[in-house]
């Protein structure tokens, strides 16, 4: 009913409750994340009279809450750009503080490292000096541990800021479940109480501060959050519930990664990384800035080292020894064995300081192939399985394993100090700085001419290189103890095989026939011809030839060929033939008197021992000489001619005795010659015939072995051969005494015979021993390898005493030859002569342009070259340049420096590497400097960003503002609206009540 | 557009923090002095004040150096001025003894004033710098760069090694002089000194006997090592000898030389010495003894060879040859062999170790083989020849003045005259090493002058990076001070307004 008290009323009500709305909007002008609230009024249902229809009033539809969807959501991105602005320039600017000092930075350490040293250089002997030098590495030792400290606790700090960042998310997650849980009591938005929304919002905008997120509304006003952006698929809140995320490392390293997962108690996802929000911005400052400062430090750290302790060792400290190392870097690894179900233990070491692994390594041991897989960010590195299980090597880290692994057992190798952090001085005595050269250069007094040479040093990276083909001894036999059997084709142009300098007892044996043309040449790199056959001008040329890594400049030169004793090259003999050498070996034994278990010393004698001898009967109708007289040598004695009268076999028997002839008529006493034939029989067909030195052997068809046997030793007078038991089902036909050495024909009707074996001749073998504490040495003479394949003996290459050089073997001829080779390093002489750049030399002018090496200690030729002036001459690790043409019968000896004192080459030397390129193509104060500029850079880059983020942020907001926040002006104006507006409605109702009144007084 | 009241008071308090912060900034700077608070503020000015001052450090050193090269350089022209002093006195002590109007008197005062200045020489050339360090012996230079031997002979002790300092960052200044090249050798004309007159120039039959030079000195029988006659060397130079258990006795003896034309090469001739003796038991005879007449001034590395056999006619022969120095009485062996008569030469060919002057012994000898009682020694030597290697003969510095003081003793005008060629070239090796220390003093120097002004420039430079200037911060500081008094002026202003003050 339309009547005006009621319109009046419904009008005071709404105007009521628009000015409570008012007074709250005024209440909450302060409020965090308020949104203004406006009253919605509308008019009331119309009333139809007739034809027209009368107004009812207003009422209140609805209280709106001022809102814009849109908006807030940009200003919940642009809120995630900015802060992710903050803690990255925060924290950057640290790192930069730290590293870019005025006072504490590494370039000062480093500069007064070198400063030191340039002094050190005026005066090279003085003690105060060395000091300063000893006390600036140290004070740099200890730059590069705080600075290294100082990176670490950044680092550690923002992790742990991470850490509480990752707690809040996860804390708003939670309160933003609850608000969802009460949201979905409505089902409208519209129907829910704004101040719930509110909350939701203020939440969101928290979240959005910490990170990206994508946020979904629904219908009733329920979010659900994606942790990451829209559409990642990481959902953090639902309707429903949360999930949560946390952080975990890979390692101990305060600078290391940091993995988000989600669910960390349940299904454990990681999670990609995120660059928005503070969370973002501490995940991009960890990895983009502390973990490259960090290793760009330790890299420094690393190569600074390497290159001080490489050059210090090349000189000679004041005692006249070889400098050690000036720093040390120990780099310790953390094992995260979580991942294994086996029982082992892992031992780390550190061999190789150049190449360490920065990142986390994950190993992982597999059954099938008894192999462990090495994974560096799940990049598997295939060399390291090739390595034998247990006990490999992998980027400058030495594991050795103990125990049984179980398949898949992975474990994690993580550094825990970095090498800035270890880098410490290893040297502490002044007299130890190594600043002299350690070898001299000294014109003979009598040189005709003035000319003043210059002495200086290879680096082991610029020396010569070796021989490029052949295949190495070490390659071959790699831990050098045990035998390796090998074929190798022959080549006159390249050698066989390459010993490897400090080479102990090498051993190289040949299988070459008694018929091949096979020869074995041995020479050094400067073409000094130290073993094997004489030959021509042409050949040498060939053999030398510089692709195969001889020294172009160096003449071939056999003045040391197959020379033994003080004769001999370097007083090394190389030998060739087949050499027995008495073996000393330690066997254990029980002790008589005390029952203990000693070891005792015996030494066995020297034996060679040939293969078959290779079966030859001489048909041509006249004696044959096989070997030539002084073809071949025994015991340094030469043998005289083998013959073979016509019709007859060559037999092991009958080259014994030709050695024994030889051995009686040289007077050798002490050396013994064996022969022996011997055919094991495995198995018998007694169908068969069997025939042995033309005597027909007699059994049964059905016989057996033992009875084979007896029938072969009934005759055994007649044919020379007995047969013997050599295990339960195998017996041997050997020889009768008397006939040691005989061949053994066998002989049948058929080509097979009751022995399972073919017919024909079968020959023995020989054994040459010697007396104890001597050697056997059957070499060539005059002779060829072939020579020594005649008499069934292999040809192989003995070097007395290790030489530091390499010597090229090769085999010429035709064909391919068998080999076998054993050997092992020699233990490395630490003697300072020995670790020489080059033992002790002279080098003589023998003509204007032709030079000769001499060794001082042996006085052998090492090496004779063509001269080139002005070309600087090289010599293992020295290089000597002249100011003039030098002339014939200058000499110039080199020797070690036998008073370090008032040198300073090698400080010179030292002090060159500050200004060099080391590390990618800039010195190391550059690279420091360009590393602190490198993280400034980022910081201020960062800045201009944030500028630029800050005014859109702020864009965002005023929009924001400007529709939902709350105007006292604004407020004020509407209170009054809405007061007047009361009053009027109040004045309907007095109006209408005055009506009334007026209604009620008519009589 | 509508403003929030929040809106605008946060606006407000933001952009007043702003100010405050640069007016702060610019308050630490006008504080401390320097354009930068933390290095972070401006990365890369950061790094350039750390390469500019590392390079001033480095400067400096390089200055510190520079000096320690200029006093070290001092002493050496003072010791080289002293040392072309003295040799200018011995120049005019030679010119006025070349003179043969002097007597022997004479010239002995001469040789001692000049065995004087010799000696203050040789301590001249081992002078040490501060720290006592050798300065003329290169980089050996904790041992005297020259020493005396037992015979007061001189040689040079040090390397050869040029020591070089770094003056600036690009150059390297080789700082020592090189004692065998400041007191250095004279080239002299190669006129080859045979030991006496050569076999060539005897006739054959004519005279029988060698050269009259050649002393010779009859056989002897010795069971022990010594020959009679003659200052004898050490005994073990002899070859070993297996000894009869009583000196034998001699009964009798001969002994003979000629020439003879089957030299070694062609045209040339041969001395043979024979001795014949019978002995009674087994024994050893030596003899002859040949002994060449002096060959004077050898210097080092002089070759001497010769070629030596011995014929069919002879037992088995010990031959033996040595260098004796006439005034040490040292002896250098040449040729040390026992040769079986197989009639073919033998050559050798060694090098003078020792400056002097010298007489050349040869001495064979034999031992009774078969032991019957005879013995028959034959030994031809071939032509005896004193080469210099290539172009010159070098004698050493402290050779020359001693050869001068044995011409002086030996009132040799001829040969003082020589030497005093020989003592100008000394005084201009002298010199030339004066004026290249002078050299080096004057570019120290300059180089101390280059690295001052490098010193100031980059000194400058970092001023410029790192100061401020006053004026500028000053004014800066007073425009931001001014906006911030008006952004807070102007805020409580604003902030008053507010429309309910006007609503009664």
């Amino acid at each position: 009913m339309s009547d005006f008290l009621s319109i009046g009323a419904s009008a005071v009500n709404v105007y009521r409750q628009a000015i409570a709305t008012t007074s709250n909007n005024i209440a909450n002008v302060n409020t965090e994340g308020y949104s203004k609230q406006g009253v919605n009024v509308g008019e009331s249902y119309p009333t139809q009279i007739a034809s027209y229809f009368i107004g009812t009033g207003s009422t209140v539809n609805s209280i709106q809450r001022s809102y814009d969807e849109f908006v807030e959501r940009s200003l919940r991105d642009s809120a995630s750009d900015l802060q992710a602005t903050t803690p990255f320039i925060e924290y950057t600017n640290r790192i930069v503080d730290i590293m870019g000092s005025e006072t504490a930075n590494l370039t000062n350490a480093i500069e007064a490292f070198f400063n030191a040293s340039r002094s050190l250089s005026v005066d090279p002997g003085s003690i105060p000096l060395r000091n300063e030098v000893v006390s600036s590495g140290q004070a740099l030792a200890s730059r590069f541990n705080t600075l290294s400290t100082q990176i670490d606790a950044v680092g550690t700090e923002s992790r742990d800021r991470l850490g509480a960042a990752l707690e809040e998310v996860n804390n708003l997650a939670g309160q933003l479940l609850s608000i969802n849980k009460q949201l979905g009591r409505n089902s409208e938005k519209s129907k829910q109480p704004p101040q719930l929304m509110d909350q939701r919002d203020l939440i969101l905008r928290k979240l959005s501060g910490l990170s990206t997120i994508g946020v979904t509304e629904s219908s009733n006003g329920q979010v659900s959050v994606n942790f990451g952006g829209a559409g990642r698929g990481f959902e953090i809140v639902t309707s429903s519930g949360v999930r949560e995320i946390a952080m975990v490392s890979d390692s101990a390293d305060p600078t290391g990664d940091v993995q988000l997962v989600i669910d960390p108690r349940g299904s454990k996802q990681p999670l990609p990384l995120l660059s928005g929000g503070e969370v973002g911005g501490l995940l991009t400052f960890r990895n983009e800035v502390a973990k490259v400062a960090r290793d760009g430090l330790d890299h420094i750290a690393v190569q600074f080292a390497n290159k001080v302790n490489e050059v210090h060792r090349q000189g000679f400290d004041l005692n006249g020894d070889f400098g050690q190392d000036f720093f040390r870097i120990t780099p310790s690894y953390s094992i995260n064995s979580e991942a294994v179900s086996g029982t082992f233990s892992v031992d780390v070491k550190v061999v190789d300081q150049t190449d360490l692994p920065t990142d986390p390594t994950k190993m992982m041991y597999r059954e099938s192939t008894q192999s462990w897989l090495v994974y560096t960010d799940s990049q598997l590195h295939p060399e390291a399985e090739l390595s034998v299980a247990n006990n490999f090597s992998f980027r400058g880290l030495a594991l050795s394993i103990s125990g049984t692994p179980e398949d898949a057992d992975t474990i994690i190798l993580s550094p825990k100090n970095r090498a800035a952090d270890t880098f410490t001085m290893e040297l502490r005595d002044p007299r130890r700085v190594a600043a002299s050269e350690p070898m001299t250069l000294m014109p003979a007094p009598a040189n005709s001419s003035d000319v003043s040479a210059a002495l200086s040093y290879l680096l082991p990276s610029e020396r010569s290189s070796g021989f490029d083909s052949g295949a190495r001894f070490s390659q071959l036999v790699p831990n050098l103890s045990s035998n390796t059997n090998l074929s190798l084709t022959t080549s006159s142009v390249r050698p066989a095989i390459v010993i490897d300098a400090n080479t102990s007892a090498p051993t190289l044996v040949f299988d070459i026939g008694p018929n091949s043309d096979q020869q074995v040449q041995v020479l050094t790199a400067e073409s000094v011809h130290l073993a094997g056959t004489v030959i021509t001008g042409s050949e040498a040329a060939q053999l030398v030839a510089s692709d195969a890594g001889f020294n172009a400049g160096a003449a071939y030169n056999s003045e040391y060929l197959n020379q033994t004793g003080s004769n001999a090259y370097l007083d090394t003999a190389v030998r060739l033939g087949a050499i027995g050498k008495t073996i000393t070996e330690v066997v254990p034994e029980i002790d008589s008197a005390s029952g203990d278990l000693l070891s005792r010393q015996i030494q066995l004698p020297p034996a060679i021992s040939s293969k078959v001898v290779p079966s030859y009967t001489n048909s041509s109708g006249s004696e044959v000489t096989l070997i030539d007289a002084g073809d071949l040598t025994l015991n340094g004695q030469s043998l005289g001619a083998l013959t073979l009268p016509s019709t007859e076999a060559l037999s092991a028997a009958k080259i014994s005795a030709w050695l024994k002839s030889e051995i009686s008529a040289s007077g050798q006493t002490g050396l013994v010659v064996n022969a022996k034939t011997d055919i094991l029989v495995a198995g018998i067909d007694a169908t068969q015939t069997l025939e042995i030195n033309d005597v027909s052997i007699d059994y049964d068809v059905y016989a057996d072995m033992t009875e084979m046997l007896t029938a072969i030793n009934a005759v055994s007078g007649q044919t020379g051969v007995r047969a013997e038991w050599d295990s339960e089902t195998a017996f041997r036909l050997t020889n009768a005494a008397g006939f040691e050495g005989e061949n053994i024909v066998l002989g049948g009707t058929d080509s097979v015979t009751a022995l399972n074996l073919s017919t024909g001749s079968y020959s023995g073998r020989l054994v040459v021993t010697g007396e104890v504490g001597e050697e056997v040495a059957l070499t060539l003479g005059a002779g060829q390898p072939s020579d020594l394949g005649q008499i069934g003996f292999y040809t192989g290459v003995y070097v007395d005493k290790p030489l530091n050089e390499e010597l090229a073997v090769f085999v010429t001829g035709t064909g391919s030859v068998g080999s076998a080779i054993s050997g092992r390093a020699a233990n490395v002489d630490q003697s300072s002569v020995a670790q020489l750049p080059a033992s002790p030399y002279k080098l003589t002018f023998t003509s204007d342009d032709i030079y000769t090496i001499t060794d001082t200690a042996t006085d052998t030729v090492v090496s004779k070259r063509l001269f080139e002036f002005g070309v600087p001459i090289e010599y293992r690790g020295t290089s000597i340049s002249f100011s003039e043409k030098p002339k014939k019968g200058d000499e110039f000896s080199v020797s070690a420096n036998a008073s370090p004192g008032g040198n300073n080459k090698n400080i010179l030397a030292l002090i060159e590497w500050s200004k060099r390129p080391i590390i990618s193509g800039q010195t190391f104060s550059e690279a420091y400097l360009d590393l602190v500029s490198g993280v400034g850079s980022r910081s201020s880059m960062s800045e201009l960003q944030r500028e630029a983020l800050q005014v859109v942020y702020d864009q965002a907001y005023n929009t924001r503002e400007e529709s939902s926040g709350v105007n006292l002006d604004d407020e004020a104006a509407n209170l009054i609206r809405f007061q007047q507006a009361y009053q009027a409605a109040a004045q309907v109702i007095q109006a209408a009540q005055k009506s009334f009144d007026t209604l009620l007084q008519i009589r | 557009m509508k403003i929030s009241t929040a809106q605008f008071f946060s606006n407000s308090i933001t952009q007043m923090q702003r100010q405050q912060t640069k007016v702060a900034q610019l308050q630490t700077q006008l504080g401390t002095g320097s354009q930068l608070v933390n290095p972070s503020d401006d990365a890369s000015k950061a790094s350039t004040i750390n390469r500019l001052n590392s390079a001033i450090e480095r400067q400096s050193v390089f200055s510190a150096s520079l000096d320690a090269v200029e006093s070290r350089l001092g002493i050496e022209e003072v010791a080289l001025r002293s040392v072309n002093d003295l040799m200018q006195r011995v120049s005019q002590l030679t010119i006025s003894a070349a003179s043969d109007t002097l007597t022997a008197i004479d010239r002995k005062i001469v040789a001692a004033e000049i065995e004087g200045i010799r000696d203050e020489l040789f301590n001249l050339a081992n002078t040490q710098d501060f720290s006592g360090h050798y300065i003329f012996a290169g980089s050996k230079s904790t041992e005297p760069a020259f020493i005396k031997d037992e015979y007061n002979r001189v040689t040079y002790n040090g390397d050869y090694a040029s020591m070089k300092v770094g003056v600036s960052e690009n150059r390297d200044m080789t700082i020592n002089n090189i004692g065998a090249r400041v007191f250095s050798y004279v080239n002299r004309d190669p006129s080859s000194a045979t030991f006496g007159a050569s076999f060539t120039s005897n006739e054959i039959g004519g005279s029988p006997s060698p050269p009259a030079e050649w002393v010779v000195s009859s056989a002897q029988h010795v069971s022990g090592g010594v020959i009679a006659g003659f200052s004898s060397p050490e005994d073990d130079i002899y070859p070993e000898e297996s000894l009869g258990t009583d000196d034998p006795t001699v009964s009798s003896s001969n002994f003979a030389t000629s020439i003879t034309n089957n030299g070694y090469g062609t045209d040339e001739h041969a001395l043979t010495m024979n001795t014949t003796a019978t002995l009674d038991p087994y024994g050893i005879v030596r003899g002859p003894v040949l002994v060449a007449a002096e060959a004077k001034n050898i210097s080092v590395g002089d070759r001497v060879s010769l070629s030596y056999k011995v014929p069919t006619n002879s037992d088995s022969a010990d031959v033996m040859v040595y260098l004796l120095n006439t005034k040490t009485g040292e002896s250098q062996p040449v040729v040390n062999n026992t040769l079986t008569a197989d009639d073919t030469w033998h050559e050798i060919d060694i090098s003078v170790e020792v400056y002097g002057d010298y007489k050349l012994v040869i001495v064979g000898g034999a031992y009774d083989a078969d032991g019957n009682g005879e013995v028959n020694v034959n030994v031809q030597i071939g032509e005896v020849r004193v080469e210099r290697p290539g172009e010159y003969q070098r004698a050493d510095y402290f050779q020359v003045l001693d050869e001068l003081l044995s011409d002086l003793g030996a009132n040799d005008g001829d040969a003082i005259r020589k030497r005093l060629d020989e003592v100008g070239d000394l005084v201009d090796n002298n010199s030339i090493a004066l004026s290249e220390t002078a050299g080096r003093s004057a570019t120290i120097a300059s180089q101390k002058m280059v690295l001052e002004e490098s010193q100031l420039r980059l000194r400058m430079m970092l001023s410029g990076e790192k100061d401020i200037d006053y004026s500028i911060a000053v004014t800066e500081l007073s425009k931001e001070a001014l906006a911030l008094e008006a952004l807070q002026a102007s805020f409580a202003k604003i902030s008053q307004l507010s429309l309910f003050d006007y609503i009664r």
